[in-house]
């Protein structure tokens, strides 16, 4: 059973990472944590739903993956220019401020079309509850699925952050935006380009969840919830601790919620994370920064 | 600069209106102004010359249409919209009060027991009503109380299932259907027959009991535990999960699994049981379902699994054909307009809505008057042999003179079959045989 | 020094004073149990969003666990009242001593984080606070929460010893709001203009330059955090005897804990009047939607408006409603200004 809890964990985990490097790719270069980020999930939900509208039944929603990418990054595109581009750099309280009230718009939006009903995506069975045995374990395979997703997007992501000349931009914005910008790095398609990313990621977390998750306006809030902690707990602006901290927040639900009381689940996650900013208050690869 | 200046004093106006334009909206009411009826004298019906428009008598049904738990509160509009076309279309009105038609109007109540104060004062505010239907919320249910109690208007709650309700002293609240008290023995009472036809004593399977950690599954929770202890059965899991933070449910399954569980008893909502059914299934766990109510029995769970449905169980305080159901002409008619509107079987919120508001039709026309506190009071002396329509919930109908509580009222057990819920025990409800869930035969 | 600070803030006095008149006529004018109750919850979350203005605003540090103080104070009394017929006048206190030891409790872990995990560190411990109230569900009610009785008048235990009023119009409970809600104002600016809003203010400018000079940051937070929680708890003490139930779900909530704050954060955080300005213009909004937009789609068009409200203040109004009667202020004192001095073409 250990194996079991451990793979179910992981298999979670990998949703939550995906989740949180999104919010990472936001945070790291412009320092702004996206309280609507669950929501884009629930966009990208909504998205797959509707798009899967014109997909035999009983298939699958993957291959969808490039219209919800496409469509939630230039969404992403959209909110940036009209609405965060305005807050960058002017404090701590605007961009809470206006991530959660997109939240709230988003949210209600979603119920004033869609209406609160519980929809799902009509998938085939062996998406929905098919498994594949290895070692003992049962792997879902809609959840393996996600999970190696997700592992091909990280590894883009790192890739891209690294090798090319926009990541490389971004990572230097993040590091020291004054700095960049007197290299010449342009900042505002820097940022665009890393928001965009970041709402993208999110919307495909949704897509890959779809085969089993419900799909309603709120149900993105406990991602969101869940990504936040992540990024916090992995250290603020670091993809690889964001990796690190979904990948933990699932071990840590999986085995309270297995080997404890799944009610302590949630008790757990927070207990986990409020001991680690304890003994590190800057997450468990972060690092200190000068601010407020 | 004077272009900023103006700018600035008109939103500091606008500001202010705002603020003070909440004045107007309830006393100039988007509806017709509030009906100048006074309490105490019955309404006197307009001379109905032909076309002449008659005063409606209107109910206010208060349901959760936004916010987590809205597709009770859409299952709620439904049947209101069926009852308000039985009663105008098919019976005239209330032929009592001179033909006058009924108006029910759905207002929301948000998900949020802090929110709903708020639209149901300002729905009582706008418009005079004979009658509160609903809210299916305990939560919300318990805030009404003191603010029907200060109306003074009775307030009939078809799914509620908190008995606190019925127990605050409030005398204008009616409870008509069974609560989770009577669940949970109608339950464990046919777990006992279901093993029994399956050959396995009762007492040696290993119960799991999971449940949504808010008011409702917390109160079938406990009723389950007491009963559980009384009848000396076997519960070997007893977890509750927090709704909101239901991702993944492999790890709970895994954890039943490990404690080898033989039957579930889920109380849980729509998202948490595609969750658990699809980790069932991913994780090959089969064990007998029996719900504790709630999303077991609604449409969305055939919308989800498909015909994977087909065997499960689940109680609850109504099923669509139930004896009383069944055996109601009246009902019938409403079942079939329901059935044809909205394409699916009256679900376990719609019901009692609908039988609810029923009660208070029979309640007014019996007094020919819409004066709520009459009406509140005609209420408590009606039982199922002065109107019929109490015969629909199962049990004897009728209402406690103080607590407003059908002590009468009990549970069914339903079992879906072909994509439909249908009642299965007991025999004096049931429209169905059992079947069992591995061949979809009726047990030998 | 108090003379300097009165004169300075003149018109804003002035003008809170006219509002208090206003407001104590209010409930008479209208005579209307709808109104009542909203300016209810509208004085109510202004003087939540003081309290959280203390921490959150003058303190910078986002706390996203206002609701538990708010829920510790709630359960309290009604637990008290409940099993003791205790009056809520003596409740109040255990209430507000146990939100200090709450605010000890989650303050001493999360002051020595900085921002986004400061915050993310509030919401955590909230959640746990939040369970624990429903672990302990033999005094709590757990998830089913707790509710009063119906008390009439004819019950020994009505009267305003029990804070407990039956009046249609909800008078007593709009009076004990709008004191309440004075004085949390009282108290936000006496906090403003003594050492611990000096302390405050040099913390949220450059900790580690205040921490040189000698001020303990950590201390300076705790107490405005204390500050802030025994107001909030005392909030939840009298908000439970006018709502009449108790749940974890409604009381210790996220979501409420986020409705306090935005109250500060739109109205103008470390503004005296923001909190109430937020209050006066978000419950109407909110409200007036739902009543007029209830029927369109499916429901949630006021939500919409309202998230729409705070996107819109932010993306125009960073600094809160409030900051707006400052730009006419300065407007209207430059003009004076001009004209005084000869006046200048360009003017108004």
């Amino acid at each position: 059973m250990l194996f079991q809890v451990i793979v179910n964990g992981l298999l979670m985990g990998g949703v939550f990472a995906l989740i949180a490097v999104g919010l990472t790719m936001i945070h790291g270069v412009m320092k702004i944590v996206n309280f609507a980020q669950g929501d884009f999930l629930a966009m990208g939900l909504f998205m797959t739903y509707g798009l899967y509208a014109f997909m035999p039944e009983h298939s699958m929603p993957y291959w969808l993956i490039l219209p919800v990418a496409a469509g939630m990054y230039l969404f992403g595109m959209i909110v940036f220019r009209f609405a965060i581009k305005r807050v960058l750099n002017t404090g701590d309280s605007n961009y809470i401020l206006l991530t959660i009230g997109l939240s709230f718009m988003i949210q209600n939006l979603l119920q004033l079309i869609y209406g609160a009903d519980f929809r799902s995506i009509p998938v085939s069975d062996t998406f929905r509850m098919g498994s594949w045995e290895f070692l003992g374990a049962m792997f879902p395979i809609s959840r393996i699925v996600a999970f190696a997703a997700a592992a091909i997007f990280v590894v883009f992501v790192n890739w891209f952050l690294t090798k090319t000349d926009i990541g490389r931009a971004m990572r230097a914005t993040a590091e020291n935006r004054a700095v960049a910008e007197s290299l010449g790095i342009r900042g505002g398609r820097v940022y665009v380009t890393a928001f965009a990313i970041g709402t993208m990621f999110a919307g495909i977390s949704g897509l890959l969840i779809s085969p089993v998750q419900m799909i309603f306006p709120t149900a993105g809030v406990p991602f969101g919830l869940v990504a936040m902690s992540a990024m916090v707990l992995g250290g603020l602006g670091n993809i690889k601790g964001a990796l690190l901290g979904g990948l933990i927040i699932g071990l840590v639900e999986s085995f309270t919620s297995t080997y404890v009381n799944i009610a302590l689940a949630p008790v757990a996650v927070n207990l986990v994370l409020v001991l680690v900013l304890i003994f590190k208050p800057y997450g468990l690869l972060g690092k200190r920064r000068r601010t407020a | 600069m004077k272009k900023k200046w103006l700018i600035s004093a008109i939103s500091v106006v606008v500001v202010l209106v705002l603020a003070l334009a909440a004045c107007a909206p309830a006393t100039q009411a988007p509806a017709a102004p509030a009906a100048p009826a006074a309490p105490a004298a019955p309404a006197a019906p307009a001379v109905p010359a032909g076309g002449g428009a008659l005063e409606p008598v209107r109910f206010l049904v208060f349901a959760m249409m936004t916010g987590p738990n809205a597709e009770s509160g859409r299952q709620v509009q439904m049947a209101a919209k069926t009852a308000e076309w039985y009663i105008n279309e098919v019976l005239g009105g209330f032929p009592s009060l001179g033909g006058r038609p009924i108006h029910l109007n759905v207002v929301d109540s948000t998900s949020d027991a802090a929110q709903a104060p708020m639209p149901f004062e300002a729905a009582l505010q706008a418009e005079d009503y004979s009658v509160v239907i609903g809210n299916s919320n305990s939560s919300i249910a318990l805030t009404q109380l003191p603010i029907v109690e200060a109306h003074q208007i009775p307030m009939i709650t078809g799914a509620a299932a908190n008995i606190a309700i019925s127990q605050q002293g409030s005398s204008f609240s009616f409870q008509p259907a069974a609560t989770s008290r009577a669940f949970i023995p109608t339950q464990l009472d046919f777990l006992e027959y279901y093993s029994g036809h399956l050959g396995i004593p009762v007492k040696e399977l290993r119960l799991g009991l999971i449940f949504a950690d808010d008011a409702w599954g917390t109160d079938n929770a406990n009723n389950t535990r007491q009963q559980v202890k009384e009848r000396g059965l076997n519960l070997v899991f007893d977890q509750s999960y927090n709704v909101a933070a239901f991702t993944d449910a492999t790890p709970l399954i895994t954890a039943l699994m490990a404690a080898d569980v033989d039957v579930l008893l889920p109380s849980s909502y729509p998202a948490d049981l595609s969750l658990i059914f699809t980790a069932m299934g991913a994780l090959n766990f089969n064990p007998l379902v029996v719900g504790g109510g709630a999303a077991m029995t609604w449409p969305s769970l055939y919308a989800d699994l498909g015909d994977a449905v087909n065997g499960l169980t689940s109680v609850d305080s109504w099923v669509s054909d139930q004896t009383g159901a069944r055996e109601h002409e009246g009902w019938q008619v409403m079942n079939d307009w329901y059935e044809e509107q909205f394409g699916e079987f009256i679900p376990g919120q719609a019901g009692p809505t609908m039988f609810s508001i029923m009660l208070a039709y029979s309640a007014i026309e019996r007094i020919g008057s819409d004066d709520p506190i009459a009406i509140r009071d005609e209420l408590r002396v009606i039982d199922e042999t002065t109107v019929d329509w109490f015969k629909i919930p199962n049990g004897v109908g009728d209402f406690d003179n103080v607590t407003g509580l059908n002590t009468g009222a009990r549970a069914v057990m339903m079992q879906w079959q072909n994509g439909r819920p249908t009642a299965v025990f007991p025999p004096e409800y049931a429209a169905s045989p059992l079947l069992n869930p591995d061949t979809m035969k009726p047990f030998e | 020094m108090a003379v300097e600070t009165f004169r300075k803030n003149m018109l804003a006095i002035v003008l809170f004073i006219v509002f208090l008149a206003a407001a104590a006529v209010f409930p008479f004018v209208f005579g209307n149990r709808y109104l009542n109750r909203v300016a209810i919850d509208i004085l109510f979350f202004a003087a939540m969003g003081n309290a959280w203005n203390i921490i959150g605003g003058y303190g910078r540090q986002t706390s996203w666990a206002s609701a538990t103080f708010f829920a510790i104070g709630a359960y309290t009394s009604i637990m008290l009242f409940l099993h003791f017929e205790t009056s809520p006048f003596i409740s109040m206190w255990p209430g507000m001593v146990l939100a200090v030891l709450m605010a000890v409790v989650i303050g001493l872990p999360c002051f020595r984080l900085r921002g986004v995990y400061f915050a993310i560190a509030t919401i955590a411990m909230a959640t746990i606070s939040r369970q624990l109230l429903v672990y302990f569900s033999d005094f709590t009610g757990g998830n089913l929460g707790l509710s009063f009785p119906i008390i009439g008048p004819a019950n020994p235990l009505y009267g305003p010893a029990n804070l407990l009023f039956s009046d249609f119009l909800l008078r007593p409970y709009y009076f004990i709001a709008l004191g309440w809600m004075a004085v949390t104002v009282v108290i936000v600016w006496v906090i403003e203009h003594r050492m611990l809003g000096y302390h405050l203010r040099a913390i949220c400018d450059d900790q580690d330059a205040a921490e040189s000079l000698g001020i303990k940051s950590s201390v300076v937070k705790l107490k405005a955090f204390i500050i802030s929680a025994m107001m909030l708890s005392f909030t939840g003490t009298l908000y439970v005897f006018m709502l009449r139930i108790v749940d974890p779900e409604t009381f210790a909530s996220h979501e409420m804990s986020v409705r306090i704050a935005i109250v500060a954060i739109l109205g103008g955080m470390g503004t005296k009047f923001g909190p109430l300005v937020g209050a006066l213009v978000t419950i109407p909004l909110l409200e007036i939607s739902n009543n007029y937009l209830a029927d369109l789609g499916h429901g949630g068009a006021g939500w919409v408006l309202y998230g729409l409200l705070i996107v819109v203040i932010v993306l125009f109004r960073p600094n809160g409603i409030v900051s707006l009667f400052d730009s006419a202020k300065s407007l209207l004192a430059r003009n004076a200004g001009k004209g005084k001095s000869g006046g200048e073409a360009g003017g108004a």
